[in-house]
């Protein structure tokens, strides 16, 4: 696989999500409603606030709203939408890691401005945030978490060995 | 590479602000101790950048078990090694994915060596620092302590890359 590093690390993310929400799916649905003291909120409420602001992300980057909008307020969409929303915009966002000019200003929240090399990052980062939140709260509950790392990563798409 | 140390040394900061009885905390799910959770973020930066770079940034290396017994001061200092590899990576201008890492400096005798793409260690030491610290900020939320903001957002604001536009501007 010949990507930048910066292309890696999109995927990484974008395969991780979807590795989190499909180990959800096999959950008991009652365990979604759990949490841990410290973290975002619940299992299920962490998920879709990763998607919904990826989705956001993405709609900064590109103009385009991918699938139908998560909100802070909505309903729970279900596991299913979740991971089409997040495969979607990952694949976008990594088209984008591959083309944007990372200096180029982005309208965030009028009156605030930003980069989209700034919303790249924030990309990864809020993702790897969360998603360790929901791995904190499937360890707090005793439930093992899945493996989310680079490493993890690497061995999933089978151009890696390492262990973590 | 560069928001990753910013958090860590952002979160230094803030950890200084607390009690030894503080940074002794965790909760369960989580790594473990904050002081030990930065000593392991920390001594695995080094540890990738060493791979990275193909040479030690010190005699002995940054152990992981030294780390996670550092003091906040030897953790700062590790970390402007850390800082300062970042910097030598991207001026060797040798950023290429695909370039084979044959083995590392830090690997000791009769350990296995492990070959590994450039972009394993890289993408690993992001997802790895946001990962922990992640782990830190729930275990001050989980004590009633408010920690720092470590988000890409404030690390542009610091740098002058995102700002808020004056209304003569708009």
């Amino acid at each position: 696989m010949s990507s930048t590093p910066l292309e890696h690390i999109v995927r990484h993310n974008t395969w991780a999500t979807g590795a989190l929400i499909e180990f959800c799916r096999t959950l008991d649905p009652a365990k979604l409603d759990v949490n841990a003291t410290g973290t975002y909120g619940t299992l299920y409420e962490t998920l879709q606030h990763l998607v919904g602001a990826e989705q956001w992300y993405a709609q900064l980057l590109t103009g385009e709203m991918l699938g139908r909008r998560i909100r802070r307020t909505d309903a729970p969409h279900s596991l299913e939408e979740l991971a089409k929303i997040s495969a979607a915009t990952g694949a976008r966002v990594l088209v984008v890691a591959g083309s944007e000019d990372p200096a180029r200003v982005i309208v965030t929240n009028e009156p605030r401005r930003s980069t989209a090399g700034v919303v790249l990052a924030q990309v990864v980062h809020h993702g790897n945030e969360h998603r360790t939140q929901a791995t904190t709260i499937l360890g707090a509950n005793g439930i093992e978490p899945p493996a989310l790392s680079a490493w993890a990563y690497g061995r999933a798409m089978k151009i890696s060995t390492t262990e973590e | 590479m560069r928001h990753d140390v910013w958090a860590t040394e952002r979160l230094i900061a803030y950890c200084r602000g607390l009690t030894p009885q503080q940074l002794e905390l965790t909760i369960p799910g989580t790594y473990g101790t904050i002081r030990r959770t930065l000593g392991h973020i920390i001594a695995s930066d080094e540890g990738y950048l060493v791979r990275l770079l193909g040479a030690l940034f010190h005699e002995p290396p940054f152990r992981q078990a030294a780390a996670e017994a550092a003091t906040l001061d030897e953790l700062a200092l590790h970390l402007a090694h850390v800082k300062e590899g970042v910097e030598r990576l991207f001026a060797s201008g040798d950023l290429d994915a695909d370039r084979l890492i044959a083995d590392t400096p830090l690997r000791g005798s009769g350990e296995p060596r492990f070959e590994m793409n450039a972009w394993a260690p890289l993408t690993q030491f992001v997802h790895h620092g946001s990962d922990h610290r992640a782990q830190i900020g729930t275990v001050l939320g989980a004590h009633g302590l408010d920690g720092p903001d470590l988000q890409v957002w404030p690390y542009a604001m610091d740098l002058g890359a995102s700002r808020e536009v004056t209304e003569a501007e708009r």
